[in-house]
């Protein structure tokens, strides 16, 4: 006698277990591939959010395409406090990129950042060769070796204004370096139509205040000198020395007065610097100059009036001749920069090829190429006519222009506690120009205090402007 | 005893001679018991993963989610109370104090418990570092006010400290921009509802996907989203029980194919054993489905008090951040210049007055849920939240409480079930054995 239900319940019975045992076997990845999955990856902390992150992840995009390694990329103002964080945990970031060679330095000192240039290099000679002398002496932290990687450049002093609103008006550093007394004239006639001149955003927490000691920092190189500034940077000029104290008059000088600045110096301190331009576009103005780098154009674009390149914005050199109290060892062939630079925390070989990837001709001109991405690139073979506009292309122009001097900016040369220090002393300085010596003496107790190297055998690395 | 179902030779010539009686009943035993074990395994395998979703759902994922709300109502109390006291140079109260700390440990008990992977880690150290930035912050305001001794003259809160006023403004814009952000979302408690909350919260901060930031309002989007996806596991679908009635099925039509073989073959009446084995099935079956039924209890809970919890600290920490936002653009930015920084006036007077629609819906859904009559002054809050959070936890103590018990009564109604079987062959098999012998 046959059994067919038997045959069929035996089929049943051996489908249902096989599902329970996909079931179970469906659950956990092996640890191999898991292992595998480390070696895809690599992470990544630095301070674009928003519009620059975007666009850094454009970058970052292209990356994947090539390589199929996934970057984890972290975009946070409080860039210095992760990292502090993270180091602190024992679990830095494989890669961090920071505006500020002091902080990177401060970490080289320590002995968390891979050389690029060392046994094994990262970066082999090819790729150096596309960075002039003065962007690699910034690579180096003032060290013997190379430890950092511009990602984005940045010009720093820059004057924007409304080519719309100021028509009519002697706009300086068309043929010329602009002067001093270029700058003051405008911003006379400003005044003169009933305009209030500089639109001024100090807030930009947890680092407000860098602004003005970029500004400063810009002011001080133009009027005593690449010396001076030097000395200044690395700790060895006084705070109250006559050249410091007179750059700092120099500023107040355009910012301090009445009338002078859009909202005066409450309506500065907290307003935003990104935000801090924007009058200049509405109808009526409230204002009609704004200093600040060049990655403002990011900002610029996500205005509601939509300005463009060239037609509702572009800029002029701040005064490089005839700053009051100038020394005639005044700078007016040098220009402040600042840059992203990128330091390596973990000397994986996914870290490798992302920093490999980063330094050449092809990821840098990624980021340039962007309509209203306001970066720069150091890399001295990304085409001009990889940058979109008219505005962009200039500063790339002024960047690589070998008989210029590149100057970093100085308030990022500094160690952090300097820094937050001056960010700090800017801000009360702006709300009370009277308070400058107790200001100053404050900042020179400070300045003797951080720049004491920590033991005897260790010198204290300098920057220098150019080469 | 004799049987009438004696073998008979094979016959020559066919291709495939008939099973004898003795095998037929083996093989219907193997499959009886396979199936039992089937059955009895399934059983098993359904519990243990319903009751791991639910209860890492119920105890981790809810808890994360709770405790990400409750920092975030201390950071909005915190800043709060430093704008409301530091511009009198009276320093932060002891409440500010105590309000970080306990963010803080909110924010530690959401790191023990995050089930969000890597992507909640991340957005919790970004978290740490953020708030070392805003309290460093919040101690240069009150530096700055010390040092000028406050403002509590005729001019009013700070009238002389535009430093102050500006860490101050700088310390809560970046608690509301960069910390907080708008996390804040109205929940009736339904997977569904808690599914699109989560999906439209993390739609709305993070149009990019590799465009992280680096909010608490990020943290309870991924928290959220892996407490909907949670409740909305495959493990916790009722089909899967349905799945396992059909196995069961199987088993009781297959125990019935054997009444009938000892009936047609042997001539028996019913065999008793496996009338118990049936009634087995049916207890096994009552047993898991009790199981599964108590598994939902944390559903239940999930959409009573925890949401209930979730409501109440909506509502507290909007009217908080209205008041704070309010003294910000008022006694602090007004105080020092009037019209001078306008926008930034407004900015924050926006931000209390969209505090307010935030306490109504949140309101709303509280009287919703708890058939408070309607309190046009929203002052009126159904019970404190640690008592929610405390009527929660029982709640999901109890939906786990009988779990072991059960899973020990599957095993031991599935040894039963084979045991069963085993003896309800064991004679008919014995007498062929006898025979042959």
């Amino acid at each position: 006698m046959r059994f067919p239900a038997i045959g069929i319940a035996l089929r049943i019975a051996g489908g249902l277990a096989l599902i329970a045992l996909v079931a179970f076997a469906g659950g956990s990845p092996g640890s191999a591939a898991n292992s595998q999955e480390s070696a895809k990856t690599v992470s990544v902390v630095a301070s674009w959010t928003g519009s620059e992150g975007t666009d850094f992840t454009q970058v970052l995009k292209e990356f994947k395409q090539q390589t199929g390694i996934t970057v984890n990329y972290t975009g946070t103002r409080a860039l210095d406090q992760l990292l502090q964080s993270d180091i602190q945990q024992g679990n830095p970031p494989d890669l961090a990129i920071l505006p500020s060679p002091g902080t990177l330095l401060s970490y080289a000192q320590r002995g968390y950042l891979t050389p690029l240039d060392g046994q094994n290099p990262v970066l082999q000679p090819k790729l150096t060769a596309a960075y002039d002398s003065q962007w690699l002496s910034i690579m180096r932290l003032g060290t013997n070796h190379i430890y950092t990687l511009p990602v984005k450049a940045d010009l720093q002093n820059l004057v924007w204004y409304n080519p719309k609103q100021l028509a009519g008006d002697s706009i300086p550093g068309q043929t010329q370096p602009t002067s001093w007394a270029d700058l003051t004239s405008l911003e006379g006639a400003i005044t003169a139509k009933g305009g209030t001149p500089w639109c001024l955003g100090m807030d930009s927490p947890p680092t407000s205040g860098w602004l003005g000691t970029d500004w400063i920092s810009d002011i001080l190189l133009h009027q005593s000198g690449t010396t001076a500034y030097q000395r200044w940077a690395n700790g060895t000029l006084d705070w109250t020395s006559p050249q410091v104290k007179a750059a700092w008059q120099a500023w107040g000088s355009l910012v301090t007065g009445t009338g002078q600045v859009h909202g005066g110096s409450l309506g500065a301190l907290v307003t935003n610097w990104a935000d801090a331009g924007e009058p200049m576009f509405q109808a009526p103005s409230g204002c009609s100059l704004q200093y600040v780098p060049s990655f403002i154009t990011v900002e610029y674009g996500e205005f509601t009036e939509r300005p463009t390149a060239g037609t509702d914005y572009n800029f002029f050199p701040s005064p490089m001749t005839g700053l009051p109290d100038a020394t005639s060892t005044g700078a007016s062939d040098a220009w402040n920069v600042s840059a992203d630079l990128l330091g390596m925390f973990n000397d994986t070989p996914a870290a490798r090829q992302l920093v490999q990837y980063l330094a050449g001709a092809e990821a840098q001109g990624i980021w340039p190429h962007i309509r209203a991405g306001g970066a720069t690139s150091a890399n001295s073979q990304v085409k001009l006519s990889v940058y979109p506009d008219k505005v962009d292309a200039a500063i790339a122009q002024i960047m690589n222009n070998p008989h210029a001097t590149l100057c970093f900016n100085a308030s990022d040369l500094m160690p952090p506690t300097m820094q937050n220090a001056f960010y700090q002393g800017v801000m009360e300085y702006l709300r009370d120009p009277g308070q400058l010596t107790p200001i100053l003496q404050r900042l020179e107790r400070i300045s003797q205090a951080v720049y004491q190297p920590r033991n005897a055998f260790q010198s204290l690395p300098t920057f220098t402007c150019g080469t | 005893m004799t049987s009438t179902a004696t073998p008979a030779p094979s016959a020559a010539g066919e291709a495939r001679a008939p099973s004898s009686t003795p095998t037929v009943l083996r093989r219907l035993r193997t499959v009886l018991v396979a199936l039992a074990v089937l059955a009895g395994a399934a059983a098993a395998l359904l519990t243990i993963e319903q009751h791991a979703v639910s209860s890492s759902a119920g105890e981790h994922t809810a808890t994360a989610v709770m405790q990400a709300y409750a920092a975030r109502q201390a950071l909005v109390d915190a800043d709060s109370q430093a704008v409301q006291t530091i511009p009198y140079g009276a320093g932060p109260s002891g409440q500010y104090q105590d309000d970080i700390a306990a963010a803080a440990q909110s924010l530690e008990q959401v790191a023990e418990n995050n089930t969000a992977g890597a992507k909640g880690t991340s957005a919790l150290q970004l978290l740490e570092g953020l708030l070392s930035a805003y309290t460093g912050l919040i101690e240069q305001a009150d530096a700055h006010y010390r040092m000028q001794g406050g403002g509590t003259g005729e001019s009013g809160a700070g009238a002389e400290n535009g430093v102050g006023v500006q860490y101050l403004w700088s310390a809560s814009e970046l608690m509301h921009s960069e910390i907080l952000t708008d996390g804040r979302t109205s929940k009736d408690g339904t997977p569904e509802d808690l599914q699109a909350a989560a999906t439209g919260c993390l739609e709305a901060h993070q149009p990019n996907p590799s465009d992280q930031r680096d909010s608490l309002a990020d943290l309870q989007c991924l928290e959220q989203q892996v407490l909907a996806s949670q409740r909305s596991s495959p493990w916790v679908n009722p089909w899967l029980f349905a799945g396992w009635v059909v196995v069961a099925l199987v088993l009781v039509i297959a125990l019935v194919v054997a009444q009938r073989q000892f009936s047609v073959r042997l001539r028996r009446l019913l065999s008793s054993f496996l009338t118990l084995a049936a009634a087995t099935v049916v207890g096994l079956g009552l047993v898991t489905a009790h199981v599964l039924a108590s598994e939902h209890a944390y559903d239940a809970a999930l959409s009573g008090p925890f949401a209930t919890v979730l409501n109440v600290q909506d509502y507290q920490t909007a009217q908080i951040d209205g008041q704070g936002q309010s003294a910000l653009a008022n006694s602090v930015i007004g105080n020092a210049c009037d019209q001078c920084a306008r926008p930034q006036q407004e900015m924050a007077q926006k931000r209390a007055d969209s505090d307010a629609p935030v306490a109504k819906t949140a309101h709303t859904a509280l009287n919703k849920a708890h058939s408070v009559p309607q309190d046009p002054g929203l002052t009126h809050v159904p019970g404190d939240v640690t008592d929610q959070q405390r009527a929660y936890e029982a709640d999901t103590t109890a939906a786990g409480a009988g779990y072991v018990r059960s899973l020990a009564l599957i095993v031991a109604l599935t040894a039963l079930l084979v045991v069963l079987i085993f003896l309800g062959f064991r004679r008919h098999l014995d007498e062929y054995r006898y025979q042959s012998s």
